[in-house]
């Protein structure tokens, strides 16, 4: 059994996952839950924004979502807050702080409270699988 | 024609001269072959497939030979080919029913793209297709033969296929290869159904193959239109029961069980999110055959 698809237990809270095959057709799920948070500095000033918008293709189911990249061909499951994320920096650039303002105030007081560092790790996942990026300054 | 209406001569005949061509669900298969027993495991579990005409398009043309080299003295083996090439090692000669079953996998895997093709069984029960896509070890071909044999139509125990773009899916209905101790339990199940003989000690262990029923081979050229994804897992001690799954996680454990997804690209993704779209989903632990086939029906009444 691939790891982390079994059932809803088993995928992490804030957690993108990709799916790609690899040569021999086993199919390989990468799960981005463990980023080191030492990477998270450079998302603290910089301002976001989604990579290419044309590029993917999504599907939404409830408050999840599933997303194809059209450019690396991988799929990627998204949970709400990963959903809630993409889409507000489809429609605008937007830096940590606004960010994380515009997220507790969606997710909040529904769900557990929305940290600054849980959103700067997001932003780096989705930065490393290449579906947001920095504004030029 | 039918193959259990060809005598058993002619049937020799033809595989000696690479003119034995069968239809099976959507693919043409034409095999040579110089092996002694095939030819009444072919009719005892192909009996009801159509046979074609050796001078029309084949998808796959096949050959079953007995392996030339020293070894035949002593441990004789056969050798499957595909166009001529033989893309894996041999099997010990009496187990060349299993390469067969095995090698056709592979190729309708390799090859078939113009499906997108999911690693599931396929059954379908009043105009309803549920889908039971599994990994190996799940208990899914042990479900599979006990629903088709308690009413439920076989599109397929192992290739779940679909047309790219479209929302019906495509029998392939072929034998069950059952393994282990599920022999003797579908055997207690079912004591009518027609099984082959058991290969022992393959790579996965006891393999002994179900024949399909006949009026699911009859109906392999009409689609089922799917309604239920459900993912089956054999859980000891644990009654059937249905729980509800996350149609995006769906999504993501049904592309995960497909043999080209990523191959197929955007098209593959669109065809896989129509199908969730289109179906419920859910996670199936059961421990007992006859609830298991009670819950399911109770789904498609």
């Amino acid at each position: 059994m691939p790891g982390g698809v079994e059932d809803t237990h088993s995928v992490p809270d804030l957690v993108i996952s990709a799916v790609s095959f690899e040569p021999s057709q086993t199919l390989n799920v990468r799960l981005n839950s463990s980023i080191d948070m030492r990477q998270d500095t450079r998302t603290r000033s910089d301002r976001w924004k989604m990579a290419v918008p044309d590029a993917l293709c999504w599907e939404h189911w409830g408050e999840e979502s599933v997303l194809f990249d059209r450019r690396s061909s991988q799929t990627h499951l998204l949970t709400a807050m990963a959903t809630e994320c993409l889409l507000l920096l489809q429609d605008a650039d937007l830096d940590l702080d606004q960010l994380t303002e515009k997220l507790e105030g969606r997710f909040e007081p529904d769900t557990e409270r929305v940290t600054r560092g849980q959103v700067s790790q997001l932003l780096v996942t989705l930065s490393e699988l290449g579906l947001i990026t920095t504004v030029s300054k | 024609m039918k193959l259990n209406r060809l005598p058993d001569s002619k049937l020799a005949e033809l595989l000696a001269a690479g003119e034995f061509v069968l239809r099976i669900g959507p693919f043409i298969v034409q095999l040579k072959a110089d092996i002694d027993d095939l030819a009444e495991l072919l009719q005892r579990l192909y009996g009801d497939c159509q046979l074609e005409s050796p001078n029309g398009l084949s998808d796959f043309h096949l050959q079953l030979n007995k392996a030339g080299n020293l070894r035949r003295f002593f441990r004789p083996q056969a050798r499957f080919l595909i166009d001529g090439q033989s893309p894996f090692a041999p099997f010990p000669l009496d187990h060349a029913f299993a390469l067969f079953e095995w090698g056709l996998n592979w190729c309708v895997a390799s090859y078939s793209h113009q499906f997108l093709m999911l690693h599931s069984a396929v059954v379908e029960k009043n105009d309803k297709a549920v889908l039971l896509p599994a990994w190996p070890g799940s208990g899914k071909s042990t479900l599979c033969a006990a629903l088709v044999y308690r009413g439920w139509r076989l599109l397929s125990d192992e290739f779940g296929l679909i047309r790219p773009d479209s929302n019906a899916m495509i029998p392939f209905p072929r034998s069950i290869p059952l393994k282990n101790e599920s022999i003797a339990i579908l055997s207690d199940f079912v004591p009518e159904a027609v099984m082959g003989p058991i290969f022992p000690k393959t790579r996965k262990g006891d393999v002994a193959h179900l024949k399909p029923p006949t009026d699911s081979v009859q109906r392999a050229a009409e689609p089922a239109t799917p309604c239920f994804v459900i993912f089956p897992r054999y859980t000891p001690g644990q009654q059937a029961t249905l729980r509800p799954l996350a149609k995006a996680r769906a999504f993501m454990k049904l592309a995960s069980n497909s043999f080209n997804y990523e191959l197929l690209g955007e098209s593959g993704f669109r065809t896989v999110a129509s199908l969730i779209h289109a179906c419920d989903t859910c996670l199936f632990h059961y421990d007992d055959l006859d609830r298991a086939v009670q819950t399911l029906d109770s789904l498609v009444q």
